[in-house]
């Protein structure tokens, strides 16, 4: 048997203590780590190391960024008194016009605008309706997220603040011949004249597009209110609103269902079990529904906790989230770092649960407060490619006593560092057999007097109209159909349901 | 004398309302924004839109017949030949155009006031054949024969 010196097992036992002592510090590490990476405030380090990191989001967001700021319309255009063509949203069409006028806007924003004019709603409407292709956005969206959203450099916007509708004409006669692009914010109207030549949206292209657009017995002609009141000074509605103005067209709307949480129905909410908490914190964190706690609060909501964040899912499927942190106002409120930090909210969201896999997200209205901003969203339910999507909004849609109504499907409150409070509804939409409506502008717009009498007595702007699917309390447990939607300039929503045919 | 002024004042006040109103109103029931005066059109499908003055408008369009050298009424692709206008004031019909080159168009308003003294506007609108490329007119010529 072979005997150790003293000094030989003392050498050992240091050894051995050194790797204990090792061993515990990298368990320290570890444990720290999966501390911090569960907390909003994480450090880049620690949490790079491990599986809820921050850098990830990151790579996230900037793969994913430009799907949150899609045109809510496309349309293609022959001439004044032609065709206009909507184009389905998420069709091949609606990607290659999208790609083709990124690159002229990218040309566009990198230089000083030909000519700035005073916005003219009668000479917007007549460019709108003669000019190839006009894309919408739902508001006027802030240069900088545009510029953010499409890689480019920031710059002086030389007047530009913002961009709202945009005409793309290549070879347009009305400046001599030269690739031109209209640009209107809320104020003016600018045409910027690109010196390089795009390949892309050229008549080629566009002639491709027409044919098949007009050989398509689904697809939606209209014409625009300029090409048929735009002579007088009376009408109240922008030149440029676009639908079946005179006859009667026929169009389809599939139905919709809309389904929430199993168990959300009132008669249920107050038998939930913690089984019941666990499906539905499962349905909406998918796999960090273990890092959060459950509870009810008085007024019968569910509560899910987790550190400085809370989760209140309300009877009527809303979810609310409220960082409860400490909030430091020490930096300054830059709308596009709140603007990111509202996308990677909802780019998290949807990482999480699907309840977001069928929409497509657009941005409303963004609003500026003391120190942070609102930024509200709605959802576009997608049917398929060649149908494209079907707009939703809601009305009258009552959260919790005492609290205002659920306007968008999404409101983010955010500031340059965090989201600090967000509303939305967590609602999935099945779309169901294709129904036939008849519709046309001017026999809704009657309608809409007749329902409203209000509009009579008072001198209304109107602002726009479409199709819209209508969600209220009520419609969450029945299908939803397609409704005619006219909104005016004091903020007023007024609603006529379409005849089903 | 102050009696007479006054009496006469009350005359001329009560002619007016009677008779100039509703003969200034007649002249401004309708705004026609379509047709933008005559117009020179490729399709026999044409739009009159207009924008009402008052609430309850209605609305006639006419044309001139050729062979009985009269207007005779011009039915919409509504099926329309008299329509009223609500209160949304806002209209726009269709019409077939009745011939090949110029057609004489009557749109005719009035409210339950001014039933006896219309407000009408003429227009001339002329229909051009839709340009047809050369190989269309083979086909057509084509087509024609055998």
């Amino acid at each position: 048997m072979i005997k150790l010196s003293s000094d030989k097992v003392s050498f050992y036992f240091e050894k051995l203590k050194t790797a204990f002592l090792i061993c515990l510090i990298v368990l320290c590490v570890v444990q720290v780590g999966i501390l911090w990476s569960t907390q909003s405030s994480s450090f880049p380090f620690l949490s790079s190391l491990f599986s809820d990191s921050k850098i990830a989001l990151q790579v996230s967001v900037e793969d994913t960024k430009s799907k949150y700021l899609l045109p809510s319309r496309i349309v293609l255009s022959t001439d004044f008194d032609g065709d206009h063509f909507i184009i389905p949203n998420g069709s091949k069409d609606y990607n290659s016009i999208w790609d083709g006028a990124k690159l002229y806007l990218a040309q566009a924003l990198d230089i000083k605008p030909q000519k700035t004019q005073l916005y003219n709603d009668k000479l917007w409407g007549k460019m709108a309706a003669s000019k190839p292709y006009m894309l919408e956005f739902k508001t006027s969206v802030p240069t900088d997220i545009v510029k953010w959203v499409l890689n480019l450099k920031p710059s002086a916007a030389d007047g530009l603040s913002s961009i709202y509708k945009i005409i793309i004409c290549p070879d347009d006669p009305d400046n001599g011949y030269s690739d031109t692009l209209y640009i209107r914010d809320d104020k003016n109207i600018y045409t910027y004249s690109l010196t390089n030549k795009i390949n892309s949206l050229r008549s080629e292209e566009f002639t491709e597009m027409y044919n098949i657009l007009k050989d398509n017995p689904t697809s939606k002609n209209y014409q625009t209110a300029a090409e048929k009141w735009g002579k007088s000074e009376e009408i109240n509605f922008p030149n440029d609103m676009l639908g079946p103005m005179l006859d009667n067209t026929e169009e389809t709307y599939p139905s919709i269902t809309c389904s929430t949480f199993s168990g959300m129905d009132e008669t249920d909410l107050n038998s939930l079990d913690y089984e019941d908490y666990e499906k539905i914190a499962s349905e909406l964190f998918g796999e960090s529904s273990r890092d959060y706690d459950y509870d009810r609060d008085i007024n019968g909501s569910v509560v899910f906790k987790r550190l400085d964040i809370v989760y209140r899912l309300y009877k009527n499927s809303v979810l609310e989230y409220k960082y409860t942190g400490s909030q430091s106002s020490a930096y300054n409120l830059r709308l596009l770092d709140a603007y990111k930090k509202a996308i990677e909210f909802i780019i998290d969201v949807n990482k999480q649960n699907n309840f977001l896999s069928k929409v497509n997200v657009y941005l409303s209205s963004f609003e500026e407060k003391s120190n942070s901003y609102i930024f509200k969203f709605d959802y576009a339910i997608m049917v398929n490619e060649q149908y494209g999507e079907v707009p939703l909004i809601l009305k009258d849609y009552s959260v919790a006593k005492g609290m205002d109504n659920q306007e968008n499907s999404i409101i983010i409150e955010a500031n340059s560092k965090r989201v600090v409070h967000c509303q939305m509804i967590p609602i999935k939409f099945k779309t169901g057999k294709p129904l036939n409506y008849q519709w046309a502008f001017q026999y809704m717009y009657s309608k809409a007097f007749e329902k409203y009498p209000e509009l009579s007595n008072k001198d209304i702007s109107v602002k726009n109209f479409g199709i819209y699917y209508v969600l209220t309390n009520s419609a969450l447990k029945e299908h939803i159909a397609p409704s005619f939607v006219l909104y005016t300039e004091d903020n007023g929503t007024y609603v006529v349901p379409l005849s089903e045919k | 004398m102050k009696s007479k002024i006054l009496i006469f004042i009350i005359i001329v006040s009560v002619m007016t309302a009677l008779f100039a109103a509703p003969a200034l109103a007649a002249s401004n029931i309708v705004k026609i924004t379509r047709p933008d005066g005559n117009e020179v059109v490729e399709k026999p499908i044409f739009s009159i839109c207009g924008v009402c003055t008052y609430d309850e408008t209605f609305i006639e369009f006419q044309y001139w017949d050729k062979v009985t050298e009269k207007f005779q009424p011009l039915e919409t692709t509504d099926g329309d030949l008299t329509f009223k206008v609500g209160s949304s004031k806002l209209f726009g019909k269709n019409v077939e155009l009745k011939y090949k080159g110029e057609n004489h168009i009557k749109v005719i308003a009035y409210t339950k006031a001014t039933k006896e003294d219309p407000q009408t506007k003429d227009y001339t609108i002329t229909y051009a054949a839709e340009k047809k490329s050369l190989l269309d007119n083979i086909r057509n010529w084509l087509l024609d024969k055998f």
